[in-house]
């Protein structure tokens, strides 16, 4: 699936986020919600985790803690919860938008008074097929949830199943979440544009692969001599990735400029390499790219 | 390391996303700022990739507090470092290979933290490679 400008890695979701997720894998699917409830525990949030309707809740703790350290504990002081769409809105039968919408603000005002720093819940689309749902009223609920997140106190990923939705349903799903998260923690996905490109993900060993060819693509036809190398949507930037990034500026002869735009952490390292440091390169400092 | 209880694991190559997470954790609930957290879980993983690649591709974690520290342990069972080749951490022989050879790693682990420990032979064994980190706590830093 493509990255485009709202394209990234789990770990940087935060509170405001209302995110789409993707798998196709019965293994996978439990990577990207376990570092999603890692990161809102550490942050002292309150989890609700609403995964398919049939798994028990039990496996599912069992799967997340292999990311998530001290899960059991965090399910015993009711930090971290596992529920459904059909608890959720119960005692309700039937899904409406407005009495999920409903029950997901007093979750969130709930979480709040136990003395979290807000809520987050990541939910499988699985319960589409379990409460009988037509998939026009769930796109219609996801296109038109924007309230729930404007006070920043409320962060949500839906989960969809590609084998269960029609691609045009998860293409159409994807593009209108605010953001959307690559499929697996660890991975990697390059943007590009006339002259730029952008990296989203982990540079390292395991997709060094990936990224020298992005930058190489970037560099092979830059407009007005000029690139920009956007290094901010990286989670992780190995030093044989930022060995790799000044060694091809300083080989390629078709650019004048290139500009690295990155955050503190990054310029450390690719300061640390400056023996590899080369005319021409740039680095532009920023904090969060979000 | 909830409650101050050391963080153990073993890991491969695929672990590493999650090595990096659980690191990352750690010195945070240790009290490492967030850039420090970030400059130690490069390290580890420096290390980890030393591991991975010359070390029979696996490794041990081992990390705790102690004494206002973070202290982190990496080991193998490979075949250690040669007797005449044990990697000189303050020269960088490749500061950028992702552990292609294992004084890079090494030597940028050894930028990034308050001070590294090399030995041989993981558990007083004769095979395997050692590697400890040190990083200091904020209330008792340097600067």
């Amino acid at each position: 699936m493509r990255a485009d400008a709202h394209t990234i890695a789990v770990e940087q979701m935060r509170l405001g986020d209302h995110a789409f997720a993707h798998y196709a894998d019965d293994d996978i699917r439990w990577e990207v919600p376990a570092v999603f409830a890692n990161q809102g525990l550490s942050h002292g949030e309150k989890v609700i985790v609403m995964m398919d309707p049939g798994c028990p809740a039990d496996d599912a703790c069992e799967r997340l803690a292999a990311f998530v350290g001290g899960a059991d504990e965090a399910r015993d002081r009711g930090q971290l919860v596992f529920s459904s769409m059909r608890e959720l809105i119960s005692p309700e039968k039937s899904f409406t938008a407005r009495r999920q919408l409903g029950r997901l603000r007093q979750e969130t005002e709930l979480a709040r008074q136990e003395g979290f720093a807000g809520l987050r819940t990541v939910i499988d689309m699985a319960w589409v097929d379990d409460l009988g749902m037509a998939v026009e009223g769930v796109m219609a609920r996801e296109k038109n949830a924007g309230s729930l997140f404007e006070n920043g106190q409320y962060a949500e990923i839906c989960t969809y199943d590609r084998r269960r939705f029609d691609p045009a349903v998860v293409e159409e799903m994807r593009v209108s979440h605010r953001v959307a998260l690559l499929e697996r923690p660890g991975d990697l996905q390059a943007h590009h544009a006339p002259g730029e490109l952008y990296l989203i993900g982990d540079a390292d060993m395991a997709t060094g692969d990936i990224f020298r060819a992005a930058v190489s693509v970037a560099f092979e036809a830059p407009p007005d001599g000029q690139a920009l190398v956007d290094l901010t949507r990286l989670c992780f930037l190995s030093a044989g990735c930022a060995g790799d990034l000044l060694r091809l500026i300083a080989q390629t002869g078709a650019l004048d400029k290139v500009v690295v735009r990155c955050r503190p952490p990054q310029a450390k390292i690719l300061r640390r390499l400056r023996v590899m440091w080369t005319g021409g390169l740039v680095l532009e400092e920023t904090g969060d790219s979000r | 390391m909830t409650g101050g209880a050391p963080l153990q694991m073993r890991f491969a190559g695929a672990d590493l996303p999650r090595l990096r997470l659980r690191v990352g954790d750690a010195a945070a609930a240790a009290g490492l700022d967030e850039d420090r957290c970030e400059e130690l879980v490069l390290a580890v993983y420096e290390l980890a990739c030393n591991a991975i690649l010359h070390g029979g591709g696996a490794g041990r974690l081992l990390l705790s507090r102690a004494d206002g520290s973070v202290r982190c342990r990496v080991s193998d069972d490979g075949p250690g470092f040669p007797d005449a080749a044990t990697p000189d951490p303050t020269t960088p022989d490749d500061a950028a290979s992702d552990a292609a050879i294992p004084g890079g790693g090494l030597w940028l682990a050894r930028q990034l933290t308050d001070g590294i420990e090399i030995n041989r032979g993981a558990d007083g064994g004769p095979g395997g490679a050692v590697v400890t980190l040190m990083v200091r706590c904020r209330s008792t830093a340097a600067s």
